[in-house]
């Protein structure tokens, strides 16, 4: 039986799959998107810190990992130390 | 076919709050939540189950995708289709088992389970080591695989039933174990085939057998596999020089090609499709063609337009028990597949509602997130 295919002819430039957050509030000082992150794809860590109140905070990452998770990751250690 | 492996994943370190469910339109669209998913760390990086039901198994590898870019993360989900989005996340170890449930007329795989391996081929191009017609016929195998990995597909048919415990048994057999994640097409329900109705006066699905027509390797051997292997994909590669050289000038004229049996069979065929188009009064779609003769080997794709009826029964006699029986999944994925002609247009929001409410009633779940409605797929 035979295999599914798209009718329409993918675009040259395919659309874009949805875009994720890059910067994001501050769970200290509440600052709007005051949190940048790094992401060092070598070592699978990163690091978010507040460019307003400098708190930060590292975690491990890995090959799917986005700038979302890590501030995920900060929000939920946060929720955890509370 | 091989006993159904246990596969060891990694407990992942989080877990959603309820279980998420996103709706999407194009059935590849869903990966990137799976990925989502997978970068939070609420499923592992390696070796989730997709338990898979559709009309269509979406197993197919895009024959000029590159194996670095299978795994390269993120960047693979914009290079994929509807029909090859599932493979490619087992090729970078994401998934190490898929179980596609299929309805009664979808009969692409036989039922049962098999161990593929998905690796580069000398060309660095994904490939698979499967024999079977599905494969063979998008010219995908290749016995010489490096940077490879196995992954686990198990077929099997899922019909209403009314017995109470049938659904417990085929839950056991299946043996899903966490984590893993649940993806519906609602195709799976009623099944259209969006090029039965192209130049249907001309019978143009009929007259595009016997020029994208293969036949299968006479026995197994890898050399024979291979040659066939071979010749599909230069007949595959020569249809698609055609098509776009018809796309660019609408006709054949300058072209210059390696297989004159090819070129007559389309020569003459493309004199029919102007003539019709002139008809009709409008411009071919020379790409709707091709796609549509890369449906047409074998018996061609499944078609069963279920009533009202059918659908019910499905959705309260064979999803919602297999639900029941089955574990919870970490994420649900629901493909509607109707701009391309999958799933009836005057079906989808009928099955769509129906299967949400069924998740709805068997899961604690998030509201469903309709992502079709926040990107323009036309």
């Amino acid at each position: 039986m035979g295999r599914r295919k798209s009718k329409r002819k993918p675009p040259p430039k395919r659309k874009a799959i949805e875009p994720l957050d890059q910067q994001f509030n501050c769970p200290f000082c509440n600052h709007e998107k005051s949190c940048e992150v790094k992401m060092d794809r070598a070592r699978n860590t990163a690091r978010i810190q507040c460019r307003v109140c400098l708190e930060d905070f590292q975690t491990t990452t890995n090959v799917l990992s986005e700038p979302i998770d890590v501030y995920n990751d900060w929000v939920d250690a946060c929720e955890s130390a509370n | 076919m091989t006993e159904i492996p246990a596969v060891n994943a990694p407990s992942p370190t989080k877990r959603f709050k309820k279980i998420p469910i996103y709706v999407v339109e194009e059935h590849n669209d869903a990966l990137q939540f799976i990925y989502n998913a997978i970068g939070g760390k609420k499923l592992p990086l390696e070796g989730t189950t997709l338990v898979h039901l559709d009309a269509h198994p979406d197993m197919l590898i895009d024959r000029k995708l590159k194996g670095d870019d299978a795994r390269s993360g993120r960047k693979v989900l914009s290079m994929l289709q509807i029909e090859n989005w599932i493979v490619p996340a087992a090729a970078a170890g994401h998934l190490g088992r898929v179980v596609w449930l299929r309805p009664p007329w979808a009969k692409q795989f036989s039922d049962g389970t098999r161990i593929i391996r998905v690796g580069d081929n000398t060309s660095g191009l994904l490939r698979v080591n499967s024999k079977e017609p599905y494969y063979l016929s998008d010219a995908l195998f290749s016995s010489q695989l490096e940077n490879d990995r196995e992954f686990s597909l198990t077929v099997k048919e899922l019909y209403p039933k009314s017995e109470p415990n049938y659904f417990v048994n085929f839950a056991q057999n299946l043996n899903i174990s966490m984590p893993y994640v649940l993806d519906i097409d609602l195709d799976f329900f009623s099944t259209g085939n969006p090029f039965l109705g192209q130049y249907e006066s001309i019978k143009l699905y009929d007259r595009l057998l016997p020029i994208f027509d293969f036949e299968l390797p006479i026995n197994d051997d890898i050399e024979t596999v291979e040659a066939v292997a071979d010749k599909r994909e230069q007949q595959l590669q020569e249809l698609e020089n055609l098509f776009n050289h018809l796309e660019e000038h609408n006709n054949l004229d300058e072209y210059e090609g390696r297989n004159p049996e090819l070129f007559e069979k389309v020569t003459e065929l493309a004199k029919v499709i102007v003539t019709e188009s002139e008809r009709l009064g409008e411009k071919p779609d020379w790409w709707s063609v091709f796609a549509g003769g890369c449906t047409r080997d074998q018996e061609g794709l499944p078609y069963h337009i279920s009533t009202e009826e059918e659908i019910k029964e499905m959705i309260s006699k064979a999803l919602l028990p297999l639900l029941q029986n089955l574990p919870k999944p970490v994420l649900v994925t629901v493909a509607r597949s109707t701009d391309d002609g999958y799933c009836p247009s005057s079906q989808v929001d009928f099955i769509q509602s129906l299967v949400l409410d069924t998740l709805k009633k068997v899961y604690d779940a998030d509201e469903p997130a309709l992502y079709y409605l926040r990107v323009n797929t036309s």
